[in-house]
């Protein structure tokens, strides 16, 4: 393999990556903080440009709104484009709403909304640009206190297959165009409280849109009680359901490469979701929380069922989580997640016992159906003192058991699938902070992986094993001087697979691998608001495979590689929060591979190469209202010629990233 | 006071039942047939790594494809883990079924070797032509003879971004973005549903 830019990111602090919190308090059963709207006009602009591996993504919006005592406008501009070597794809959306207030009459606003959307889509040959439109009247009004918005108007759609070239040459003769009509209904409010004193937030919204070849109905309703009292515990329940109907139409390429006018099939989609918490006081020390939740989703065509596309899961879910208060002598966070779910394929379909006449794809597309049994747990305990010397421990882990229910027998034949396994996946981490001075700071940590795969069923059951991963570490970090920072990363990797069933692998004995690298920093501040940084990569690793028996065999070793690289660059504080970086990074990487006729490991030039990537970067905040991160590099590639062995074969570009955001 | 006791109580009792439930542990294994049936893999997604020193884990979907799998069309529309595996899955019924045969190569893209992706420790892009070509022998249902053999070659190219799944140890597809030739859905296109793949 070629890894040349595997060196980028090597020169990160190692072990430095955490481990995702899997068990926690959901998003939805938050309660929510309060929405002000101020009177006064705001405006946003933003922008991003990534040019990745010679594909352009471009997005820029533009956002404005005033908010007067009569008067509210709000008018956004956005446009995308994404352009690789073979796709152009453009899009512009000039959503925006106008609305006199208290007009005609108290308590009601009356105004216009329209969201013109048009896209372009193009490549060398062919082009389309579909474009749809909504324009009419909107009355905002509140009942009780609970904001509604009614809209409603005219919509349209329009469409041009053959627009390499829009409206040059040809004008609007190529276009074509669908009427119809959009109504929609929102009501509530997800950041205030519905009605005074109750602790329920609640929104809803209709949408119906309708023309001659496009139909779409969709309704989302929210609604979150969230109880919180003082000296008691708090309770919270949400309930979320979605669902859209209907059908679209879009512009695509024919079989045959033409651009045609594509009507999709009628569909169906539903989430539901239901949560229940408790989140309780503290008792012993800890607090304790308990989350029920329910959800639903699925997916059908009602006019076309033949496509054999409808799936319903459904999932019920228990998590019990508790922390340790803020006072306690040690910090603690934890908890276990129990979930079932169920996947049913074809669920609109009735196979019924009379299955002899159905369609072998749809016995074998039910056979697919599975509940899946998961388990997860996961805890944190840490112990600092006041100097921050301590330690912390994670564990992780996490088992999904699946089972296939569904059996049929038609003659000879059986429908089944034996793909019945368990996953469990476990993680043990250990960190000391061994060392915590104002210039000095020493971290040790290890590792432990291992990840079981087990198939119950005896036509795949050889196949299981448990895949081990050990790793230790060191991160040191020292500042000799006051104007100079240096700091060290070792890491040591190792990584073993064993088979459950040994004998079913006679041929090929399980894999093996080692690495050790090495990433030193330093940085010097040569005068007020310039440094100088210079990164040192070593890394070494190989892999291979583990001959004879576990005691007694021998770890024979196929390849090996070595990655060596610098780095070096210039920091330019130009702000208290604004820094420009200037620089570059080189590396190189050296692959052997062992060759059985002269047991010898020698040189593989597919994998052997070199790289050279200067590169500026600026990130910060210019001024109260304009924030900035650019960075651009430029890639320089070689690579061995396989004949010549010689750094001959080039690949040079371009990556850059630019956000720009303006906000007053 | 008392109730709090008790709350703790509850707790401990339930802690205690369900790890001795062994919601941990795996079920025990038949003894694997002498001839084992590997996965299949018949859209050769293992060919994705073959110049590589890594390998996927398992071709199991669910293994292959990372939850937060975002599939994307020449268009730009996405589609997520639930609704590729669906329909590969549809594919694959096809084929077991009608007695297709299917032969997906991936080719790095023409004069860049392997130029065309970027690793880091925990993603890595590559770039590929494919080719697609599966046949199909007719067969006249009603004197169950087989007639004229059906075969079709789709090309395209594809990007797949791949992430390291840290806690499972193992490679997992988080990107895939499909631009077939001439057509605007490939084969792999959950909406795909041309021909014998309907």
């Amino acid at each position: 393999m070629k890894a040349v830019s595997r060196l980028i990111l090597l020169l990160l602090p190692a072990g430095s990556l955490l481990v995702a919190q899997v068990i926690r308090w959901p998003d939805v059963l938050v309660t929510p903080s309060e929405v002000f709207v101020s009177d006064s006009q705001g405006l946003q602009i933003g922008s991003e440009q990534i040019l990745y591996e010679k594909t352009l993504k471009s997005s820029n919006s533009f956002f404005w709104e005033s908010n007067t005592p009569t008067t509210y406008i709000q008018q956004q501009a956005q446009y995308e484009l994404s352009n690789d070597a073979v796709d152009k794809n453009q899009l512009v959306d000039f959503t925006g709403m106008v609305l006199r207030k208290n007009w005609p009459f108290n308590l009601l606003s009356t105004g216009l909304v329209w969201t013109p959307v048009m896209s372009y889509s193009s490549d060398s040959a062919s082009g389309n640009i579909l474009s749809t439109a909504d324009l009419g009247p909107t009355l905002l009004t509140s009942f009780y206190g609970i904001p509604i918005t009614l809209s409603g108007g005219f919509a349209a759609k329009v469409r041009n297959e053959n627009a390499l070239h829009p409206m040059a040459r040809s004008g609007f003769d190529n276009y074509q165009n669908s009427p119809g009509y959009f109504a929609s209904l929102e009501t509530g409010d997800t950041g205030n409280p519905l009605l005074f004193r109750l602790p329920l937030y609640a929104s809803g919204s209709l949408y119906r849109r309708s023309t001659t070849d496009s139909k779409v109905f969709s309704y989302k309703g929210t609604a979150l009680v969230a109880q919180s009292m003082p000296g008691a515990d708090s309770f919270f329940v949400y309930y979320e359901d979605a669902i859209s109907d209907g059908r679209n139409a879009f512009v695509g390429k024919s079989s045959g490469g033409e651009q045609q006018y594509v009507e999709s099939e009628r569909r169906q989609g539903r989430t539901m979701r239901f949560l229940a918490g408790v989140r309780g006081l503290e008792m012993l020390g800890t607090i304790p929380s308990l989350v029920y939740s329910h959800s639903v989703y699925s997916i059908s065509y009602p006019v076309n069922s033949g496509l054999l596309r409808d799936e319903r899961s459904r999932s019920n879910a228990l998590e019990f989580m508790v922390k340790t208060s803020p006072a306690y002598w040690v910090d603690y966070a934890g908890g276990l997640r129990l979930e079932n779910e169920h996947s049913d394929r074809l669920y609109t379909t009735n196979i019924g016992r009379d299955y002899l006449d159905v369609d072998a794809r749809v016995l074998m597309l039910d056979v697919g159906d599975f509940n899946n049994y998961v388990s997860h747990m996961s805890h944190r305990l840490a112990k600092y003192t006041a100097d921050s010397i301590g330690g912390e421990y994670t564990f992780n882990i996490s088992r999904h058991s699946k089972v296939y229910p569904n059996v049929y027998f038609v003659g000879s034949d059986t429908f089944q699938n034996n793909d019945d396994n368990d996953r469990i996946a476990r993680h043990h981490r250990l960190n000391f902070r061994i060392l915590s001075q104002p210039f000095s700071v020493v971290n040790v940590f290890g590792e432990y992986f291992d990840n079981l795969q087990n198939y119950t069923k005896s036509e795949q059951s050889g196949e299981n094993y448990i895949d081990i991963l050990y790793r230790l570490g060191t991160v040191v970090k020292l500042q000799p001087f006051p104007r100079c920072s240096l700091s060290e990363a070792l890491t040591a990797d190792a990584q073993r697979i064993r088979y459950r069933f040994p004998e079913m692998h006679p041929n090929t004995p399980p894999a093996y691998s080692r690495e050790f690298s090495s990433v030193l920093q330093a940085g010097v501040e040569i005068r007020k608001h310039v440094s100088i940084h210079i990164g040192w990569t070593e890394a070494y690793s190989d892999d291979g495979h583990w001959y004879g028996s576990e005691k007694s065999g021998y770890y024979g070793i196929q390849r090996k590689s070595r990655k060596h690289g610098v780095q070096l660059f210039g920091r330019f504080n130009l702000a208290s929060s604004l820094r420009f970086d200037v620089g570059g990074e080189y590396g190189n990487v050296v692959d052997l591979d062992y060759d059985s006729k002269s047991r010898a490991y020698i040189e593989s030039p597919s994998t052997t190469s070199r790289i050279f990537i200067p590169f500026l970067s600026g990130t910060g905040i210019l001024t109260d209202y304009l924030y900035l991160d650019i960075k651009a590099q430029f890639f320089m590639e070689r690579y061995k010629n396989v004949q010549t062995f010689k750094y001959s074969d080039k690949h040079n570009y371009w990556d850059l990233h630019a956000t720009i955001a303006l906000e007053f | 006071m008392g109730s709090r006791n008790a709350r703790a109580t509850v707790v401990l009792i339930a802690g205690i039942l369900l790890l001795s439930c062994n919601i941990f542990s795996p079920r025990d294994p038949e003894y694997p047939d002498p001839v084992q049936v590997p996965l299949p893999d018949y859209f050769n997604f293992r060919g994705i790594l073959a110049t590589t020193r890594i390998q996927f884990r398992s071709v199991e979907y669910d293994d292959l494809f990372n939850d937060t799998l975002h599939y994307t069309d020449a268009m730009g529309s996405a589609f997520f883990k639930k609704e590729i595996i669906g329909h590969l899955d549809k594919i694959i019924a096809g084929i077991e079924s009608k007695s297709f045969s299917l032969v997906v190569r991936w080719d790095t893209l023409p004069g860049n070797k392997e130029n065309f992706y970027e690793e880091t420790r925990n993603s890595i892009l590559r770039r590929y032509s494919y080719t697609l070509t599966y046949r199909q022998i007719s067969t006249d249902s009603i004197n169950g003879i087989d007639g004229e053999v059906i075969s079709e070659v789709h090309e395209g190219t594809a990007r797949f971004e791949l992430t390291y799944a840290r806690l499972r140890n193992m490679w997992t597809i988080i990107f895939w973005k499909d631009v077939p030739d001439n057509v605007s859905q490939s084969i792999f296109h959950p909406d795909y549903n041309e021909g014998p793949f309907e």
